[in-house]
């Protein structure tokens, strides 16, 4: 019995010591032809070690070009998401269909944590003015390993 | 033999009408840039510029990704719409993330607010010429900008209403989209989406009330 509660004991504590790496499930759009993003995360416990926020975008024949808008890594203090790092807007680029993923490596996070982005894309010119609009807000959320999307168009 | 001053004089119509003929590209094409700052900018008026009258919408906003892990859901906004460079909308249910509700989303002209009551609020300028929309699906514009693609068909429906349908190969996907929209004004009341025969987006206006410039 008392070697049976020492091998539990050990194997809990070996339990505990050993990291859980993990993807985010994908945020895309319905279809999906204009964004997929994800997290490539290793859950350390305490904290999480991201290896790579990845993205993609793409354009059909309404949007002209796509950018990251931006992203952001998340942590909570218990009441409330505090912005531990964030990146603005990257490159446009005119890809009419997906043509691979783009990607943000590297950086701690204390848990619960989440990474979340927008990406931007540019109609022009077909009607009356060139206009941007937006994916909704692709949320990941570390600490439980999902994702949702929230929010609309407007960017 | 004819003189070189012989030549000038008699060349000298020709130089008279080139010139003007400059002039008048000149002026035609100061005043059309003109017309392109003035449209730009916002100078003039405003309002026979703009497609739509001002109004409030509550839409529904069913699609695959909106739900957990990629799956179906459904988020309902309400809108309220003054132009193209002045409009709000407002989450009022999210299935998937009911802390999100309230998030609001404004555009003034100047600048974009994009305020989350979980992850703060986001503030993005915009120049005068440029410009956002109320949703990706909600483009002013007096026929939906989808109608200009090609391929796409646009028929007449019953109570003023229109039906814009637009098929397009994505990769392997075959991708149907259809905007139906009030002919008086241009307004989509609703969106579907199909891919390869599944219904993937639906979008519906459960309310409008229109308003007066």
């Amino acid at each position: 019995m008392f070697a049976l509660a020492v091998g539990l004991t050990i194997t809990a504590l070996l339990m505990s010591s050993i990291a859980f790496a993990g993807t985010t499930p994908q945020t895309c759009d319905s279809v999906p032809k204009y964004y997929c993003a994800k997290v490539e995360y290793v859950d350390q416990g305490s904290y999480v070690d991201v290896l790579y926020r990845w993205y993609w975008g793409a354009r059909d024949d309404g949007a002209t070009r796509w950018q990251r808008f931006w992203m952001a890594d998340w942590s909570s203090d218990g009441s409330q998401w505090v912005l531990v790092r964030s990146w603005g807007e990257g490159l446009w680029y005119d890809n009419y269909l997906f043509n691979g993923w783009h990607a943000i490596p590297s950086g701690t996070i204390t848990q619960p944590a989440a990474v979340n982005l927008r990406i931007r894309f540019e109609n022009c010119c077909r009607d009356f003015l060139p206009y941007f609009w937006c994916s909704p807000q692709l949320d990941h959320y570390l600490y439980n390993n999902t994702s949702a999307q929230v929010g609309t168009g407007t960017c | 033999m004819r003189s070189k001053a012989l030549d000038f004089t008699s060349r000298l119509p020709g130089f008279v009408a080139a010139f003007a003929a400059a002039v008048g590209v000149t002026a035609t094409l100061g005043v059309a840039l003109l017309l392109i700052w003035a449209h730009g900018s916002g100078v003039g008026s405003a309002a026979a510029d703009e497609p739509w009258p001002p109004f409030v919408m509550v839409y529904r906003d069913t699609a695959r990704g909106y739900g957990p892990n990629g799956s179906m859901g459904t988020q309902v906004f309400r809108l309220d719409y003054r132009d193209s460079r002045h409009f709000r909308s407002v989450l009022l249910e999210h299935s998937a993330v009911p802390e999100a509700v309230g998030l609001t989303q404004t555009f003034d002209g100047r600048q974009s607010t994009f305020a989350d009551p979980r992850f703060g609020v986001r503030v993005t300028p915009y120049a005068p010429h440029e410009r956002t929309v109320p949703a990706d699906w909600l483009v002013p514009a007096q026929v939906p900008p989808l109608a200009q693609r090609p391929g796409a068909t646009t028929v007449r429906l019953a109570s003023g209403l229109a039906l814009v349908t637009h098929e397009a190969i994505y990769g392997a996907r075959r991708v149907r989209t259809e905007i139906t929209y009030r002919e008086l004004d241009g307004i989509p009341i609703q969106m579907v989406e199909s891919t390869d025969g599944d219904e993937t987006r639906r979008v519906e206006v459960v309310e409008l009330r229109l308003g007066s410039r």
